[in-house]
């Protein structure tokens, strides 16, 4: 009986011991996405997409009474700044002599920042928290996001041990490189931050000033059934969202398909149109691929930040479903 | 008649009509719609992460001149494009001007069996067959531009480009750079 006992112990400790590992990654990302919100700080960090450009940033974010406010001031060059508060988010572009106010657009509920439930994610992922690492000076909890197959990127997430902030990220692509990175190199947190720094010191009075009333979301999301499918979609990923829009650009409609394994997600964009303007074969920007290919009188264009193959095997499966 | 012509140009700047003849001949000629024409698209563009460079939005004066440049064969080179890119041309012409191509806020690279890292921008490089780099040229802003709109909309539901709130500001804010450095390349 006792060894009957000690047998089931012993057969349940791995699983044990994973679901403990879980639900501390778990609770780190909940820390993240509640700090992400709350905290208080001035932060200097560099970001820079397939390892080509590097950029400098430096970002205030505030959390009070009066609600979230941010200001991101570029650091090179002519310092474009973005300030965001609950009602607008205003982009001042001394480049361009102009300031551009959007009006507060209600809080979007779709895509979660990341995901903090983990139970869809973790056949397709494998998480562990590595150990500790200085980023800007601060210890670090280190969260790796480990794809179990070759259809997804990775994550390495770097998040404050005391405070929860996110303050390093790496997307690793299929052959371990780094596609997209994002890293705080200076960071003070404060308990109040002090108005003046979420105001800009750029003299904007004799900017042109545009606003985006003008501008409206023309595009709404459609329940009715796909009359396109994906046949083929790597195991995990699930339709999110199917909307019908119009693309600014070419004045074209526009199908968009949105599938998503909880962390990475991927666009099939498909237009009645086979004339030039649609690519064929691959593209990639930054960290983000891009395949495209035309059947029927219809092109079919899949986005993601996804492996090519990826891309290329959900939008080569696309059909058109028979009535 | 005016306020007509406002909406038709709002409801095509918002993609909700298409671009048709009467309406890039009334830009041509009233002046009023054309900087309206221009100042929706600055919105868009900047909304969208697009602007142009700065000069580049006075566009007419610098489509002008690039067509000035451009060797007489254009006017024959233009019937051989098809009617849908012309029109989509016509819109960017004015927005971004045919002059600006490398503007694109997103680089993107086009990959080919023979080099993966050929982009867009290289392939314009200038050649004796005007008519083919025109074409090439315009087939080229075209992708890219769209293309360019399928990120933004993906961004607007790409869970790991929304980790953190500042993400999507991120590219406005970086952009203005690699704008520059391309530009004195």
């Amino acid at each position: 009986m006792i060894n009957r006992l000690f047998l089931i112990a012993l057969l349940q400790l791995p699983a044990l011991v994973f679901a403990t590992e879980l639900g501390e990654v778990q609770k780190l990302l909940k820390k993240m996405q509640h700090a992400a919100h709350m905290q208080n700080y001035d932060g200097t960090f560099v970001y820079s997409q397939g390892g080509n450009k590097l950029s400098a940033m430096r970002i205030i974010h505030s959390a009070d009474k009066n609600g979230e406010r941010e200001r991101l001031v570029s650091l090179d060059s002519i310092g474009r700044e973005v300030i965001r508060d609950s009602k607008s988010v205003i982009c001042i572009l001394p480049d361009r002599n102009a300031v551009v106010v959007e009006k507060g657009r209600p809080p979007s509920e779709f895509p979660p920042p990341f995901p903090d439930k983990l139970d869809h994610l973790k056949d397709q992922y494998t998480f562990a928290i590595q150990g500790e690492e200085k980023v800007a000076g601060q210890w670090a909890h280190q969260l790796v996001v480990k794809p179990n197959d070759k259809f997804r990127y990775g994550h390495r997430l770097w998040v404050d041990k005391k405070t929860g902030l996110l303050l390093k990220t790496h997307l690793i692509n299929e052959q371990g490189k780094l596609v997209e990175q994002f890293m705080f190199t200076h960071i003070k947190y404060m308990t109040k931050v002090p108005d003046k720094l979420l105001k800009t010191a750029i003299d904007s009075s004799k900017f042109k000033r545009f606003a985006s009333d003008d501008i409206k979301p023309k595009s709404k999301p459609v329940n009715s059934a796909p009359v396109w499918q994906v046949t083929k979609l790597p195991p995990g990923f699930k339709r999110d969202l199917q909307r019908r829009l119009k693309m600014t650009a070419s004045h074209t409609t526009s199908n968009q398909l949105v599938y998503s394994d909880g962390l990475a997600s991927i666009s099939v964009f498909i237009e009645n149109t086979t004339d030039d303007s649609n690519l064929i074969d691959n593209a990639h920007m930054g960290a983000v691929n891009v395949h495209g290919k035309t059947f029927n009188n219809f092109h079919v264009t899949a986005v993601g930040e996804v492996p090519h193959a990826t891309v290329k095997m959900i939008s080569e499966s696309v059909v058109l479903k028979s009535k | 008649m005016s306020e007509q012509k406002y909406e038709k140009l709002s409801a095509v700047i918002d993609g909700e009509s298409d671009v048709d003849d009467k309406l890039i001949q009334d830009i041509d000629t009233d002046e009023e719609l054309g900087v309206r024409w221009q100042r929706y698209h600055l919105i868009r563009d900047a909304l969208t992460n697009h602007l142009p460079e700065q000069g580049a939005l006075d566009i007419s004066e610098r489509v002008a001149a690039a067509l000035k440049n451009e060797p007489t064969v254009l006017a024959p080179t233009r019937r051989r494009i098809s009617q849908k890119i012309m029109k989509q041309a016509a819109g960017l012409a004015v927005a971004a001007s045919v002059a600006t191509i490398a503007v694109m806020s997103v680089q993107t690279s086009q990959v080919t069996k023979n080099d993966n890292t050929t982009s867009i921008a290289r392939i314009e490089q200038p050649r004796i067959d005007s008519t083919a780099i025109t074409q090439a040229r315009l087939r080229n802003q075209a992708i890219q531009s769209k293309l360019s709109g399928y990120l933004v909309k993906h961004n607007e539901y790409s869970v790991s480009a929304r980790m953190q709130g500042v993400m999507p500001y991120m590219r406005i804010v970086g952009d203005a750079d690699t704008q520059r450095n391309r530009n004195d390349k």
